[in-house]
């Protein structure tokens, strides 16, 4: 169950993603940045069924990584704040 | 009580909070950063997919245990540096104050530097533009020693001895006067 919630998520996200690239960029109309950014989805979820459990672990890495990171950015913008 | 067989308590505080840590932390990364442009809606949604991917991966792996404990820390950190922070730029703020004096000071003192200050700077201006000055330049000086005029006599300070360019002010006024 958990895992087919992560699939769809990650489905949903490499096309959020890539949708909100295309977009950015300009390059096509907005209906053909949708069906690229779709097909690119399921390309990643093909990927994702492959190698779940070590995107999985990224993840949930990066995610610990990112909340250290913002603890210490936090703690330095404090103390340049008193110096 | 279990919720699809996790106890409520752990729901909250293992799930629930963290993912609303990462939603948030993400949500204001992707508008900062303007990665994906500044449409609010996908900002939104892509930070909800990326938080709710961190969370049930975590979860999925056994590691969930660890974003709490760093969740748990980071609010004990940001409340400390905050209440530091403050606590310490209030006390140095005050310590300062009372050794320039500033603390012992009265309202109209206080008025009187600050007009001083302004009208040294404005001073230095006029001088160098000297003979085509701005008038806005010399209007707001005139303001400014306008309003030292009127807390010298309150306070009983000297112009001439606390500006030491007043006469000098006084005499190009009476010219300006003099030629219209």
């Amino acid at each position: 169950m958990l895992e087919l919630i992560i699939a769809t998520l990650f489905f949903l996200l490499t096309f959020l993603i890539v949708f909100g690239a295309l977009n950015k960029l300009k390059i096509f109309q907005n209906t053909v940045n949708a069906i690229v950014a779709v097909v690119t989805a399921f390309y990643s979820l093909l990927t994702f069924f492959l190698f779940g459990e070590d995107v999985q672990k990224v993840m949930a890495w990066s995610g610990i990584v990112l909340l250290s990171v913002f603890g210490i950015a936090l703690l330095s913008i404090a103390a340049k704040k008193k110096e | 009580m279990d919720v699809f067989g996790i106890p409520v308590q752990e729901l909250i505080f293992s799930v629930f909070l963290p993912f609303l840590l990462f939603y948030i932390l993400f949500y204001a990364l992707l508008r900062k950063s303007k990665v994906l442009g500044d449409v609010k809606s996908l900002n939104a949604s892509t930070a909800l997919v990326l938080a709710g991917i961190v969370i049930s991966s975590a979860y999925a792996i056994g590691i969930i245990q660890y974003i709490t404990s760093i969740g748990v820390m980071l609010a004990i950190v940001a409340f400390v540096a905050v209440f530091w922070y403050g606590t310490a730029a209030t006390a140095a703020r005050k310590l300062e104050s009372y050794r320039t004096g500033e603390a012992f000071k009265t309202e109209d003192e206080k008025k009187f530097d600050k007009a001083k200050d302004n009208a040294n700077t404005l001073w230095e201006r006029v001088k160098k533009q000297f003979p085509k000055v701005d008038p806005h330049d010399f209007t707001q000086l005139q303001e400014q020693v306008k309003i030292l005029e009127s807390l010298a006599t309150k306070l009983g300070k000297d112009l001439a001895v606390e500006l030491p360019w007043y006469p000098e002010y006084k005499e190009i006024v009476k010219q300006v006067v003099k030629g219209g």
